[in-house]
Parts: C-alpha cells; structure tokens; sequence
C-alpha cells in the first residue's frame, strides 16, 4: 500500500498539526502563569475554541475522496499527518475539550490545574491521532498517561481513586511496552529488507512484513490496542476509572477518543493485512462478547457511571465488529460510530456530571421521578441516550447501521449479535432512564433540584447538535473518510487474494517437490 | 409544484414540532397553549390539505412518482436516498394519517385543556404524524425503517405522558424494547435485502424480485414479518399493547388503534412482491393472524375497562388484517385498515366521554343496569361500529366465490369476519348497556362538552357518506377502492393459500372458536349479564387464562427478562471477583497512604491551595529539613532507608492478577536499577551536599513538583528518548 504526502506547506501554508498539537501545552503553560483564576479561565475558553476552529478547518481543507495523507510536516522523527481516518478525531478532539473546559467552570477547588491537565490531555491525545510516525505515536500513547494519573488522583471523586489510578497506569504500561515491542518488531524488518532503520507508518507500508512475523507483530498489537480500547477481559480498568476517577475531565476523552480502535484502523489493519484476515474472528468474536457482555452487565447496574463504563464496553465491540469485517462498510460503520461514541458516550458523562452536580449521588438511591423536577437534564439525557440506542435521525443509526451492512458480508452471524446489541442496549438505557427520571418516587434530596443552567444548556446543546448533523447529514461525514478507507479495503482485499494465492502455491509447490 | 407540496405535506408537521419544543425548552415564553393548539392545528391543517392534493392527483393520474429530498448516506454500492414515493397505496395512507391526525388534534384541545403537559403532548403529536408520513411515504425500505423507529419513539412518548405514574412509565419502556425486538428482525430483513439485491429503494427491489430464490425470499419475508409483528401487536410480540393505554385517550385513539400499529399491515401489503414469493412467509403470516385475532377476542371477552376492550379489539382486527394478507387479499386488509382507523378512533374518542360520564370510573361493569341512556353516545357506538366492521367483512365474503375449491382460503377469512363481528358485538353491549345503560344521576350537564362530540360527529359523519358513496364494501373484486389500489397491489383476486391441510385447520379453529364465543355471548346476554365468569363454568380454564391474558406477559418475565437480568447480575459479579483477580486489579488502599500519595499531597495540595497552604506546606518542609532531606531526592532517601521490605515501599507497582504481576516484575526491575545506581549515588550525595545548598535546592524542588513542569520533563524526556531511538 503506497500512501503519497500532501505537505502542509503546499496545502495551508503554515505547520497547522504542529500548531494543533502545540496550542493546548501554550495554553496549558500560559495558564499556568496567569495569576487571576478568572482570566486564566478566560484562556482555556479561548484557546479550545481556537483550536476546535482550527481542527474544523482542517477537516474543510482536507481533499476528499484521496487516500493521501495530507498537511504533512516532517523533521525527523517528527512526522504528522491527517488522513480520512484520523480527520474527524480532531475537531472532536476539540469540541471535547472546549466542552470539558466549558464545564470546569463550576470545579472550585484548583480550577486552574484541572485546566491545565485537560489541555495537556488534548494536546497528547491531537499528537496521537495526527501521528504517522509509530515511534511518535507511542510517545503520545505513554504522555497521555501522565496528565491523567494527576486527574484520576487529584480530581478523583471515589474513595479509591488512587488504586484506580495506580491500576490504570500499570495497564497502560503493559500496553505500551507491548506497542513498543510491536514497533520494535516492525523496525526490525523493515532494517532487514531496506537496510535503513525507520518506524514511519508510511516507509513500513512499502515493506511487507513475513507469515510469521505478522502474526507475532498483530498479536503484540492487539493486545496493547485491547487493553486501551477496552476489550473484554482487558477491560476491568475503565469501570474502575471512571468509576472513581474525576466525573467528566478525563472521563469524557477515555470514553470519547477511541484511541484504541483508531489504532487498529490505523496501524494494525494496513500494516498486517493477511494476519488480519487469518485472525479476524477471534477480535471480532471478541467485539461480539464484549458487546454482549458490557450490554449485560450495564443492564443491572445502579451507578450511572459504572452504568456508562460497561455501555462503553458494549459500544466498543460493534466498532471493532466493524472494523475486523475488513470490508468498506465495516470501516465506515467503525469510523463513523467511533464519532458517535465520542458524542454520545461523552455526552452521557456530561450528563452524568450534571446529576452528580445536583443530588450528589451517581446512584440510582438519590434518583427517581427526576423529569418532573429538571425536565431539561431529563430531556437531554434521552436524547444523547437514544443517540446510543440507535435511533434513526441521530448519529448512532448510521453507524450501527454501516456496521451491521459490513458484518452481514462475513458472516448472518455476526449482523445477528449487533442487532441482539441493539435490543440490549434500548433495555438498559430505557430501563434506567424509567427509573430514574420517571415515576413517581423522587428522594426528598432531589426535589430542590435546578434544571440545566445556560452553562449546561451550552453543552446540552451542541451535543444535540452534532448529533442530529451527523445523524441528518451524514454524506459530507462520509465523503471526508471515503478516500482512506476505500483504499484500505482495496489494500485489505489484496492481501486476501495474496494470502489465497500463497496458500494455492504452497501445496502446489508441494506436489511439484514430489 | 408536486414535489414541493409533497415535502410540504411532510414537513409542516416537524415544523409544529420543532417550533412547539424549542418554546417548550425555551421554557414557553413565546406563546402560551393557545399558540401552541394554533400552530399544531394548523401545520396538521396544511398536511391535511396537503395529503388531499396528493390524493387527488393520484386518482387523476395513478402513475407511481418518485421525489427525491437529498442523498442521505451512501456505502460501496449501496446508496440510501431520502425520498418519497407517492402512489395510490402511499397516497391513501397519508390521507388516513392526516386525517385523522387533524382530528384528534382538534380533539385533543378539549380533552387535554389544562393538563401540566399541553405543549410536551402537542409537540409529540405533530412529530408522530411527521415520522408516520416518513413511514407511508418513504420509497425505500430504510426510510420505511427511520419512520418505523420515530413513530415508536414518538409512542414511548405518549405511553409515558403521564410519567410521573410508575404505571405508564414501565408500559413505555415495555413497548419500546418488545418493538426493538421487532426491529432487529426487520432491520436483518433490509440487510438481506441489501445484501441480495444491492439496492433498497421499493421500485428496483422489486423489479429485480425474480433475481432471488425461494429460500432468501421467505428470509427476508420472515424478518421483515418480525418487525411488523412487534409494530403491529401480532403474537407473540404483543403484549404491549395492551399496557400502551396508559397514554392520553386521544393518542390511544390516534397512535395504537388508527395509524402506528396499523404499520405492520402497511409493510406487508408494501412489500407484497417478496411475499409473493414466498408462499411459506404468507402462510406463517395467516397462521400469525389467525392466533392474533383469537387471542385479541377471547380476552377482550374478560377485560373491565374500556381501554382495555378496545386494546384487545385492536389486537383481533389487527390479527383480521394479517390474515387477509396472508391469505393474499391485500386490497382487503388495507381496505380493512382504513375502515378500523374509522372505527377505533371513533370509538376510542367516545371512551373519554364515557368515561367522564362515568366519574372518571373505566370499568363498566361499577354501575348498575338501568334504563335512563345517555343517547348520542349510544347510538354514535352502536351505529359506528356495525357500519363499519360488518359490512365490509360479511359482504366480502358473502361475495366471493364459495364454490370451485373444496376449502377456499376466502371462507377462512369469513370465520374470522366471524369472530371480530361476534367480539365487536359483544364489547359493544357490554360498553353500551353497562356503562352508558346506567347512571346515578341524570343530570344533563354531566354529558360531554361540544368539544368532544364534535369530531366525533365529524367521523360518524365520514362513515355515513363513505357508505353512501357506494365505498364500501371495499377491497373485494370490482369495487372502486380495489380498482384504486390495483397498481399497486397487482394481486390475483384472493391467494390461493398455501397448504389445504392448514387451510382446514385454520378453518375449523377459526370456525370452532366463532360458534363457542356466539353461544357464550348469547348465553352470557341472556343470562347472567351481571357475571361474565360465572357464564364460562365449563369453560372456567379458559375463563381464567383469558382473564390473565394467557400469561404471556408472565412468561416473557420468567423465562426473559428475569433470566437475562440474573445472568447480568452474574456476569457483574463475575466480572469484579473473577475478571478482575486474574487480569488483575490493584490492592486496596491501607491506612498508610503510599509515598508517592504523600508526595504528591504535600506539594500538590500546596500548590493548588493558594499561597497561605503554600507557605505552610513550605515552612512544614523546612522543619522537614531537619530531619530528611526533601523533595524527589528526599523521597528518594526515605525510600531507601525507610526499607527492606519491598513491598512496603512500592505500593505504586503492587497489584493482583496478571497484569499485577506484570507491573510488578516491571516495578522491580526499575527498583533494582534504581537501588543500585541512583540510589547509592543520590544518597550518599545529595545529603551532605543538600544543607549547604540549602534553601536553592528547595525552590527548585518547588518548581519542578509544579504539575506543569513535572508534565514538562516527562514529555521532554520520553520526547529526548524516542529522538534517540528515531536516529
């Protein structure tokens, strides 16, 4: 698979990635300096903004229907890039965290070092999604844990925030060290069929990598990209985390970017086609276990954000169920469901911080009959909610939809869960929606409840918003993703016929040797 | 000129909506009830209006046209337009949206006067009749399935209206999911017919019908027939219809007897090309039918309150309906169709009067028998009902040709004409002598307001020039709405069904259970009208079973739900005792915080304090001086001599399962490093050296516990470590 380079210079003029991955640590770094909390705040509202725009004109500028990677800027190992495949991630990117410094408003206690962390967090997140070069990306990859341990133990909401934060890192770790091994793996060959040491997604395309080794490089990568994404059973950090961790800050990006099955998209996919295609029942076995058994376990669960974490779990299996049906729809019901997650899921802990902000609780015992009282929170929490479910007219439809499309080509089997997904997924939500904002029995702490503020309708909305435009107008999402993927489903689809062929001449060269 | 009043038709409804919520949200203070009753009414008007053009064209020129709003998404070849596509059958059930929908908006605004949620109720409504003309008008499968999706969203909303009672909350959530249920089925029928045909617009499926075989067509016949059994309230899928009548009287009437659950139907007869093809798909359709309606008459038999009786008659017609497609006689069941929505609606919109006559009091069965009637009710309920649930069935089938084939599929449908006339009948008796028959007091001004006898006047009315006109009976062979239809349904006269043994069966079912309920009611009438139970004493089993609704709903919650939550249940146990003890997790926190908490309190917390914790925190670490050296390298000294006991110092690495060993074996690996090099060099070092340098080394230890910083090095040194790597 050749990708050609589009350099920024030609496209835009000016290093706009670097800039992208630059802002959110200027501005972390400036609010840092600033003295009044008020003006510091001012900033990080300006800076997100700034950055969201940018992001957006990114996506504008970007030539569709191309599979080139575009606004390259490369110094050496410094080699960013946007594809139709990582575009979308950065203004949603953005738009995250404008909305979590929107939100932050209200957090008293050391607003300015929440600001700060969850600007670092985005800056290590852009780099991540705007990386070519893997060696960077694992840089992201191992940076984006710093900020989030200080989250996760300073701005923690549960009394064991620092078990949960320590139990992060140490996963993340083991994820990492097995991406590095992975790209070591891939460095390695590519040293022994060029002769020049290089981890550059796009010099790595040009050498096909051997039966075994793929299969030893896929199996490294996997592993790191399911613990992150998270698969079951590799899983077990997110409840906890978000469980105890802070209640929208970072919770809002680990459930939102989908760094993991971005990964997969990017990296795994491409760079290993025919271990992928040897291997693809068992991740996308996996994706349907755990879309099962995330829908499963959110059914009974009390605690909203416990509720969201196994949602979470669920939501990923369709995606990776889509991904690994290697085929075009696959890739774009991913893609596209990935962008709805990130709204969706997001949106949910927003959700969730909004009701935590009122009763306290996250548990179902300070809820119930809450719609009469805040009928605007009730209101935004079905709409985001339905948005999940799959409702037609919001972005969740057509990305469940384009999944199943992808998976009905494998296998009736495959399309078959995701639509038992579906019915477990409307069963929880609606289940704990009746229970806590409907009804007739409203705990005496909730009753003195304010509905959204203009703050909150702020988010309310332009989480509304994006998922109705996604929903409604899906053609320009799409068109933007289209280049890439349809030259990753030829790329994929070569490798299929190359792996049919190898395997026609094996026992061919067999018969001839006799 | 066509296609803008077309969308126009379509859109002036979501308009209502759109304008109605955005001033609910906004907290209403745009306009009050009157403007919201006003723009719903209004926009209702004009869709109304709209469908009649429409209507009118299509009679005067019955060519199918297509309409196209803009590409919606497209993946490889399959490519999903909105648009819409307007015939005599589409036509016809925009018209019956409309219209009806106008009525019981207009309705609606005596009825729901006054309640807390006018403009929430309103808003709903007109989003219904946006989403139902997306579903009639749609000219692709999957615009079939996003109006199919909203009028099921737009149904939860009203079921729940009341939502502050458990009741009506439990019975939302129950319908959506049994209709998500549907819904997969449906949507595994649009992908196979995706799949199969690479296209999912109506006109190219179905021209390219001959393209599949038996098997995949009865594939795709029964998955969409799953979809339509939950929409349309068919066995086994339908017991939620029954609990649906929680909404608001007027959006029961509307929603679950007139238009939504009438989808089903719709589908079937839309999509009659794959039937058609699928001869077994038909005859699973009939035998679903045939269950439905018995099922429907029986209970309604044994239900107490009006709602109730109507939500099972809706259920027998409904299953009436299913069998006249499944028996092929498309023309029928929609004929059917239009007819039911007249009734239902008409007398679902008395109930409210009823039942305010009544005090408010569902169950006719509360007050005595006499004889002092509220008139207009009664003879509206009587006349409505038999005009049009008799006469279409009786003369259909009276009609059609009993000789040639020994068992004609056409003598089935006369059973069950049979059965919704005796259960049709019998409600009716029930409603009119029970209820209406008798009141305590005969004051006048008890009746119902103008209000809500006018449009049901406006319907009683309808029905009569309907039968005028020469109408009905409709559907059959010959008459005008058969020759209105015949473009569309190009069907032969009536199916030749499928199996003559099932056709026999079916037969003596349907015929077996119409001469028992004829006897029953009779007996019932003549007999005992204070005790219906005591009538079925030799069928008391029955009785009972009927009374309970032959515990369907029981069983799903036995033998599903229950099952499906303990299993979740389990796996949640699973999941924190198992899962994560092998994987592994970390250990819990001890009293002790672990050093590098402490750290991080002392210099965070200080930091992010303001400046007075700030200088505590100094002067603390000052005095802290004295005995340790501070900062990193202190803690790094603390570590090395608080210990030998590994563990206690690195409770950062420790943790249980695999993945704890895994940090574990990590954490000890840097550990020895660190013991090792820095440790000896640091300590023995940086002591001795660290008074003399004093308060300098403090504030720089100061600087670098800044997150910031500290973030900083970290991205500097991983940045350095992987430029060393790269080159």
């Amino acid at each position: 698979m050749l990708i050609n380079q589009v350099m920024a210079a030609d496209q835009i003029g000016f290093p706009v990635l670097s800039l992208l991955v630059a802002l959110p640590v200027v501005v972390a770094i400036v609010i840092a300096m600033i003295s009044s909390v008020r003006l510091a705040y001012g900033v990080a509202i300006a800076g997100a903004a700034v950055e969201l725009a940018l992001a957006v004109w990114v996506v504008a500028l970007l030539l569709p229907g191309k599979t080139d990677m575009q606004f390259v800027e490369q110094y050496g190992i410094f080699h960013l890039g946007v594809d139709g495949i990582s575009a979308l991630f950065l203004p949603l990117t953005a738009l995250l965290t404008l909305l979590a410094t929107v939100y932050a408003e209200p957090v008293r206690e050391n607003q300015r070092g929440y600001l700060i962390s969850i600007h670092l967090f985005a800056a290590t997140m852009m780099g991540a999604f705007v990386a070519v070069d893997m060696l960077l990306f694992l840089a992201f990859f191992i940076a984006e844990i710093v900020p989030s341990y200080y989250l996760i133990t300073r701005y923690g909401t549960g009394e064991h925030r620092h078990s949960a934060a320590r139990n992060y890192v140490g996963y993340m770790l083991v994820s990492s060290v097995a991406l590095g091994a992975a790209i070591l793996l891939l460095g390695n060959n590519h040293l022994a069929a060029t002769g020049r040491v290089s981890h550059d997604l796009i010099d790595l395309l040009k050498v096909p990598v051997s039966g075994g080794m793929q299969t030893a490089i896929f199996v490294l990568l996997c592993l790191a990209f399911a613990i992150k994404a998270p698969l079951v059973p590799f899983h077990t950090w997110m409840p906890r985390v978000l469980e105890q961790g802070p209640i929208v800050g970072m919770s809002v990006f680990l459930v939102g970017l989908k760094l993991g099955t971005y990964a997969f998209l990017r990296f795994v996919v491409p760079l290993l086609p025919e271990a992928a295609h040897e291997w693809f029942w068992v991740l996308a076995t996996l994706g349907a276990i755990s879309m099962v058994y995330g829908a499963l376990i959110a059914l009974v669960q009390t605690n909203l954000r416990r509720l969201l974490a196994f949602a979470s779990v669920s939501h990923m299996g369709v995606v990776m169920l889509g991904v690994f049906s290697l085929n075009f729809s696959g890739f774009q019901g991913g893609l596209l469901q990935m962008m709805n997650l990130g709204v969706t899921g997001a949106g949910l802990f927003f959700v969730a911080g909004f009701l935590a902000n009122r009763i306290g609780t996250p548990d179902l015992s300070g809820m119930g009959g809450l719609g009469k009282y805040v009928p605007r929170l009730a209101l935004t929490f079905l709409i985001i909610g339905l948005a999940g479910v799959g409702m037609p007219g919001t972005s969740g439809f057509n990305g469940e939809h384009l999944v199943m499309i992808g998976a009905f080509k494998v296998h009736w089997i495959m399309a078959l869960a995701t639509g038992l997904g579906t019915v477990l997924t409307a069963m929880y939500f609606l289940w704990y929606y009746q229970r806590a904002f409907l009804g007739d029995r409203t705990p005496r702490t909730a009753i003195s409840m304010q509905d959204l503020n203009m703050r909150e309708m702020v988010i309310a909305g332009s989480m509304a918003v994006v998922i109705f435009w996604i929903g409604l107008f899906t053609s320009p999402f799409l068109n933007t993703m289209n280049g890439s993927l349809q030259g990753l489903a030829a790329h994929v689809e070569k490798g299929r016929s190359d792996k049919a062929v190898a395997a026609q001449a094996k026992p061919a060269a067999v018969g001839a040797a006799r | 000129m066509f296609e803008s009043i077309v969308l126009l038709t379509i859109l002036a409804p979501l308009v209502a909506a759109a304008v109605n919520a955005v001033n609910l949200i906004g907290g209403s203070n745009a306009f009050g009830w009157r403007g919201v009753q006003r723009i719903t009414c209004g926009a209702l008007l004009i869709s109304l209006l709209g469908a009649l053009w429409i209507f009118a064209q299509v009679m005067l020129d019955p060519r199918p046209r297509e309409v196209l709003a803009y590409q919606w998404l497209a993946s490889g070849e399959i490519a999903i337009p909105v648009a819409f596509l307007v015939d005599s059958l589409s036509a016809l059930m925009a018209l019956v949206v409309t219209a009806f929908s106008f009525l019981v908006a207009v309705f609606s605004i005596n009825y729901m006067h006054k309640d807390r949620s006018f403009a929430r109720y309103f808003s709903t409504l007109a989003l219904f009749v946006f989403a139902m003309l997306i579903l009639v008008l749609g000219n692709n499968f999957v615009m079939l399935f996003v109006g199919w999706e909203c009028v099921g969203l737009c149904s939860y909303l009203l079921i729940g209206h009341y939502y502050d009672r458990p009741a009506a909350a439990r019975a939302g959530t129950k319908a959506f999911v049994m209709n998500r249920v549907g819904d997969a089925g449906f949507l595994m029928g649009i992908f196979l017919i995706a799949t199969n045909f690479g296209t999912v617009v109506y006109s190219e499926v179905f021209a390219n019908i001959a393209k599949i075989d038996t098997a995949t067509a009865t594939a795709i016949g029964l998955c969409l027939l799953l979809g339509a059994i939950g929409k349309s309230a068919q066995l086994p899928l339908g017991t939620w219809l029954a609990k649906a009548m929680e909404g608001p009287t007027p959006s029961s009437a509307l929603i679950h007897a007139a238009t939504m659950v009438t989808a089903g139907v719709y589908m079937i007869a839309r999509s009659h090309a794959i039937y058609d093809a699928a001869p077994n798909a038909l005859l699973v359709i009939a035998i679903i039918g045939a269950l439905t309606a018995l099922y429907g008459a029986i209970v309604s038999l044994t239900v107490s309150d009006i709602k109730g009786i109507l939500a099972f008659s809706t259920t027998t017609q409904l299953g009436l309906m299913f069998l006249a497609c499944g028996l092929g006689a498309y023309p029928v069941a929609i004929f059917h169709l239009v007819t039911h929505a007249f009734l239902k609606s008409f007398l679902f919109l008395t109930a409210p009067g009823i039942m305010h006559h009544m005090h408010v009091q569902a169950d006719p069965h509360a007050r005595e028998t006499s004889k002092s009637g509220v008139p207009t009710h009664y003879w509206l309920i009587l006349f409505g009902a038999l005009a049009v649930v008799l006469v279409p069935f009786l003369a259909g089938a009276a009609r059609s040709e009993l000789v040639g084939v020994a068992v004609s599929p056409s003598m089935v449908l006369l059973g069950s004409a049979a059965i919704a006339f005796f259960a049709t009948v019998y409600y009716l008796l029930r409603m009119t002598q029970h209820s209406l028959g008798g009141h305590d007091d005969a004051d006048a001004k008890h009746h119902a307001g103008g209000g809500l006898v006018k449009p049901v006047l406006v319907v009683a009315l309808v029905v009569v020039a309907g039968v005028g006109v020469g109408l009905l009976p409709g559907g059959t062979d010959g008459t005008w709405f058969r020759e209105l239809l015949g473009p569309v349904l190009a069907v032969q006269s009536v199916a030749e069904g499928g199996n003559p043994i099932l056709a026999y069966t079916l037969l003596v079912l349907v015929g077996g259970m119409f001469v028992t309920s004829w006897i029953t009611a009779i007996f019932l009438q003549r007999f005992n009208p204070e005790l219906p139970g005591l009538v079925l004493l030799k069928g008391r089993r029955l009785y009972v079973a009927a009374l309970n609704r032959f515990w369907i709903d029981e069983l799903y919650q036995c033998y599903i739900v229950e099952p499906v939550k303990t299993l979740g249940r389990w796996l949640d146990r699973l999941d924190t005792r198992a899962i994560d003890r092998i994987v592994g997790g970390p250990v819990r926190e001890r009293s002790r915080a672990p050093t590098t908490a402490l750290w991080e309190q002392r210099y965070l917390a200080a930091w992010t304090g303001g400046p007075q914790q700030q200088e505590a925190a100094l002067q603390a670490d000052s005095r802290a001086t004295l005995e340790h050296a501070t900062g990193l390298a202190g803690n790094v000294t603390e570590i090395a001599s608080t210990a030998s006991n590994w563990t206690e110092r690195h409770v950062f690495a420790r943790g249980a399962g695999v993945m704890g060993w895994l940090t574990n074996l990590a954490a000890r690996f840097v550990d020895l490093v660190e013991t090792h090099v820095f440790g000896t060099m640091v300590n023995s070092g940086l002591p001795a050296t660290g008074r003399s340098l004093g308060k300098g080394l403090l504030s720089l230890e100061n600087f670098l516990a800044r997150p910031v910083v500290a973030a900083a090095v970290v991205l500097a040194v991983v940045a350095l470590a992987v430029a060393g790597f790269g080159v």
